[in-house]
């Protein structure tokens, strides 16, 4: 009898990056030989600057390519190279943080995306992990 | 050792099109495939909206040869018959909301499915755009 075993990689696909506010930031994972994976995100709010409000809430989109070539740059815009796998909704508590559950991937996905708009008022920390299944091993 | 990873194809079920009657079709052959994962998205146009929605049949096939598309009779998808073997797998709802657009998180192809079919059907009076996106697994050895 031969037993398999699957082989897995930690990725920081998004490694705790402060997003001012109106900025974006985004990342992409190739998983074309993959075997599925398993994402987690987190979100921390920062505080607005004196006399500012934090006024509108971070939005993370899970991001999902159907392309058999190379990850296309993410964008939360769906369609052609791109559709949507999920959307996480922060809030505007100050200083309030988010471990939002994780999100399996499919086996069948070829390209995952993160990418975060539209917080305006103050800044988000964000941390995408990933893990993926790369192969299946036999000993 | 013997080391597996996956090879994935990419079909256009339904390139993007639009249309305001009648309906849009896509078939694929899933009997050696390890499962799939299809996105699917509407979207309406203004002026008019459509006052019926377009909706989306995701079909599933049991048969285990070459199969015809899903028989599709006064506008109707004809399931359950004997010689094509089509039954509905979900149903996906558009809307009669103008410029509503519905972006459906991606669905699960389970790898016992033999062949699967998307239907763009129902829309009346209006346009929308419409698309299908299938990534399809298939298991290889690394080398």
């Amino acid at each position: 009898m031969v037993d398999f075993t699957l082989e897995k990689t930690s990725i920081d696909l998004i490694d705790a990056v402060v997003v001012p506010s109106g900025g974006s930031t985004w990342a992409g994972q190739d998983m074309r030989t993959a075997h599925g994976g398993i994402l987690s995100i987190y979100i921390a709010n920062g505080w607005p600057a004196s006399g500012e409000s934090f006024i509108v809430p971070m939005t993370v989109y899970v991001m999902l390519s159907h392309n058999s070539g190379e990850t296309p740059v993410v964008t939360y815009v769906p369609g052609t190279n791109w559709f949507t796998f999920a959307t996480l909704y922060g809030n505007t508590s100050n200083g309030k943080a988010i471990s939002f559950p994780p999100i399996e991937i499919p086996d069948a996905a070829q390209h995952i995306g993160v990418i975060t708009k539209f917080n305006y008022g103050a800044s988000v920390t964000v941390t995408a992990k990933l893990s993926v299944v790369e192969k299946v091993v036999s000993e | 050792m013997t080391s597996l990873i996956l090879n994935k194809t990419s079909i256009d079920l339904v390139e993007y099109t639009t249309f305001s009657a009648g309906y849009q079709l896509g078939v694929y052959d899933l009997r050696e495939a390890h499962g799939a994962l299809l996105s699917v998205r509407i979207k309406n146009f203004s002026s008019p909206s459509p006052t019926f929605a377009c909706n989306a049949y995701i079909c599933i096939s049991y048969t285990d040869d070459e199969v015809d598309d899903p028989p599709i009779e006064f506008g109707e998808i004809v399931f359950g018959d004997a010689d094509n073997c089509w039954f509905s797998f979900t149903t996906l709802y558009g809307t009669v909301s103008a410029n509503d657009e519905r972006n459906f998180p991606p669905i699960e192809i389970p790898a016992a499915v033999q062949h699967v079919a998307v239907v763009f059907n129902d829309v009346l009076n209006g346009v929308v755009g419409v698309e299908a996106k299938l990534s399809a697994v298939y298991v290889v050895e690394d080398e």
